[in-house]
């Protein structure tokens, strides 16, 4: 007994059956005590031990049969609770047992942790941020380039870099894209602008690399003229407000965004590589399905593109230096000039470019075209002049058209998706405050079981329906939830397996915000529903405490 | 006959056992050592046993101070004739063998 005692071994094995037997369920713990009564003629401490560990498991399977037994009653009734209540004087207890609820529960809980739920759940809460990046999607961001970081994974790192949110980490992933693969050098233009903060400006020694990289493409001068121009343009408007003319003669002034303009009406080709950002991204979200859909696509979305205005200064700049050209008689150099104008517009027009630069390209085109037309007036050339106004009536029909078409194709999405989106929207709501309100219910109810408190009142009827009818609803709520998501869903599916060309993908923009449109938390954030949801719940509270003081006042005068 | 049990070769062994001294109270160390039964198995035998009234159970009059009561078991007079049954029954269809050439 003395070396027992004194082995640590036996010690430990002693002292967690005592420990064993205190927690023991009531029902068995006679089998507990009778394990632990024969550990005092056990001498070896190995053999001790290994009693004990048999012990353990005869407890372990104790307290299983306890648990099992537990989920067979009602929410709120304990072993201790004996029988279930009968007539109106005892606690009020939920119909189903937790073994029902449970299941019920866990069977939407599984639903929304399937990939799909989980896509749907991150994409609605992205809707109710205003697909403002959140600290979690900066997270998966940050650990995704530190793996791509690790595995030399150029492409995943030139995502994040046009993805992340911060602007310094999205310049310092791309610069370490492009020293990985220098034909990543496009992101450079991919993502920059004067504003916000949240875009990288490319600093002179990346627009010369990215000049050198792609010395034809008209993007690479636009985006440093851009860069130059946007700070003379924020001067001149506060200066003088809109006014075209102080504005041109402010970028005008300037050397490097006029040499940077010339460069770009003259390159021979316009590519926006909005197409090589939505194939990375494709490639980086097929290879990382658990990104956020809302941050993938605001990475998309915030693709940069040119400046029409700075553009269409500039075409105004030359339009008039052609048309003074043909005034003084040099009508050849005046046609030059002007061609630069409406090639550009031209090649803008036939490049994938999205809507927003094909008008941009339709616009340019139209204005060099009026210099023509006014050039060939002024000088006389009435054939040409009825050619170029012709050309210039087509133009108007194709803008006109391009313009109802795009209008036409975002309401087709939207009446396709409107419907389902608020639905969507409704389920996502709904499935929270049950969540929430089933949550609370059992937390009421077995903490009141726990601490023997068992009221009848407003709060536990109301917590027994919760617990009753609510994970049946909560489910039903989830199935509405994923079916909402359908086609949104198959949309993003599309998209990773490369089904979609590139008008096809700015559709996934239109859905995502006619799914922000129906967020419930634009009704929060306005100051008008704001003053309404305070109105009715002012309301509310006021009906409530006239009608229960109506109801003890009848009470009252029955008692008398 | 009382409540039929699904005897395992476990069950077995520990009925073996106790119809060594069927009359003498036997306590768990030494049935364990018997049986070469470790205690997370016997005792859920002897659970089921006590359950199935095969067996009965007592705890023990005057235990050591400082240390918990044992708790002794032998099967009960209706017990011992279904575990011969049964034993008898396992040796026949060979499903079971005694260790040492009893029964």
């Amino acid at each position: 007994m003395a070396t027992m005692r004194n082995s640590l071994l036996s010690r430990v094995a002693v002292q967690s059956m005592q420990w064993a037997v205190r927690v023991w369920p009531e029902s068995s713990r006679q089998w507990g005590m009778a394990v632990l009564g024969e550990m005092g003629e056990i001498a070896e401490p190995g053999a001790a031990l290994s009693w004990a560990a048999g012990g353990m498991l005869l407890f372990l399977r104790a307290m299983l049969a306890q648990f099992l037994q537990w989920m067979k009653l009602p929410v709120g009734l304990g072993f201790s609770g004996g029988a279930l209540p009968s007539g109106n004087n005892g606690p009020q207890f939920p119909k189903h047992s937790r073994l029902a609820t449970a299941v019920v529960l866990l069977a939407a809980v599984t639903l929304l942790f399937l990939p799909t739920g989980r896509e749907a759940a991150r994409t609605v809460e992205a809707s109710w941020r205003g697909f403002i990046p959140s600290q979690r999607d900066r997270q998966d961001l940050e650990e995704l380039a530190a793996k791509a970081e690790k595995e030399q994974d150029a492409g995943t790192l030139g995502f994040v870099a046009l993805t992340h949110p911060d602007a310094d980490r999205a310049t310092h992933f791309a610069d370490e894209a492009v020293k990985l693969d220098p034909s990543l050098m496009w992101i450079y233009a991919s993502r920059y602008s004067y504003c916000c903060n949240v875009n990288m400006a490319p600093t002179a020694a990346r627009v010369k690399k990215l000049k050198s990289y792609d010395p034809d493409n008209a993007m690479v001068y636009l985006v440093n003229a851009s860069v130059e121009g946007e700070p003379l343009v924020e001067k001149a408007s506060k200066a003088t407000g809109s006014a075209w003319k102080p504005l041109s003669e402010a970028l005008a002034k300037n050397d490097e965004w006029m040499k940077d303009m010339e460069a770009a009406f003259h390159a021979p080709k316009y590519d926006n590589y909005f197409h090589r950002h939505q194939e990375l991204v494709r490639e980086t979200w097929k290879k990382a399905p658990g990104l956020s859909p809302g941050a993938v696509v605001i990475g998309l979305w915030s693709h940069s593109i040119p400046n029409g205005l700075q553009m269409q200064t500039y075409a105004e700049l030359r339009v008039n230096q052609a048309l003074k050209a043909g005034a003084a008689g040099n009508v050849k150099d005046a046609e030059s000039i002007l061609a630069e104008v409406t090639d550009l517009g031209k090649r803008m027009m036939a490049s994938e470019a999205i809507t927003f630069e094909q008008m941009v390209g339709l616009g340019l085109t139209k204005r060099g075209l009026e210099g023509y037309e006014k050039l060939y007036r002024a000088n006389a050339q009435t054939k040409k002049a009825d050619e170029i106004e012709a050309e210039l009536r087509e133009v108007e029909t194709t803008t006109g058209a391009r313009i109802h078409a795009y209008i036409d194709w975002r309401e087709g999405i939207a009446r396709g998706l409107r419907w389902r989106a608020v639905l969507l929207q409704a389920a996502a709501v709904l499935a929270l405050l049950l969540a929430i309100g089933i949550g609370l219910s059992l937390l009421l109810l077995e903490s009141s079981a726990a601490i023997g408190r068992k009221s009848r009142g407003w709060s536990r009827r109301a917590a027994c329906k919760l617990v009753d009818y609510g994970p049946a609803a909560f489910l039903v709520t989830s199935l509405t939830f994923l079916w909402s998501f359908r086609p949104i869903a198959a949309f993003f599916e599309q998209y990773r397996l490369g089904e979609l060309k590139s008008p096809e993908v700015l559709g996934m923009f239109w859905q995502l915000f006619v799914l922000g449109a129906a967020s419930p938390a634009l009704y929060f954030f306005d100051p008008y529903h704001q003053w309404l949801l305070a109105t009715i719940g002012l309301a509310a509270i006021a009906v409530f405490v006239v009608v229960r003081g109506l109801l003890r006042l009848k009470g009252a005068a029955g008692r008398l | 006959m009382g409540i039929r049990l699904r005897v395992s070769r476990q069950t077995l062994a520990v009925l073996d056992a106790l119809l060594d001294h069927p009359t003498q109270w036997h306590h768990g160390y030494a049935l364990s050592q018997q049986t070469e039964l470790a205690s997370g198995t016997l005792y859920p035998i002897l659970m089921r046993l006590e359950k199935a009234r095969w067996l009965e159970t007592k705890w023990e009059d005057a235990p050591v101070p400082g240390r918990p009561p044992r708790h002794f078991y032998r099967l009960s007079g209706n017990g011992r004739e279904w575990a011969r049954e049964e034993l008898r029954a396992a040796q026949t269809s060979k499903f079971w063998k005694p260790a040492h050439g009893k029964v």
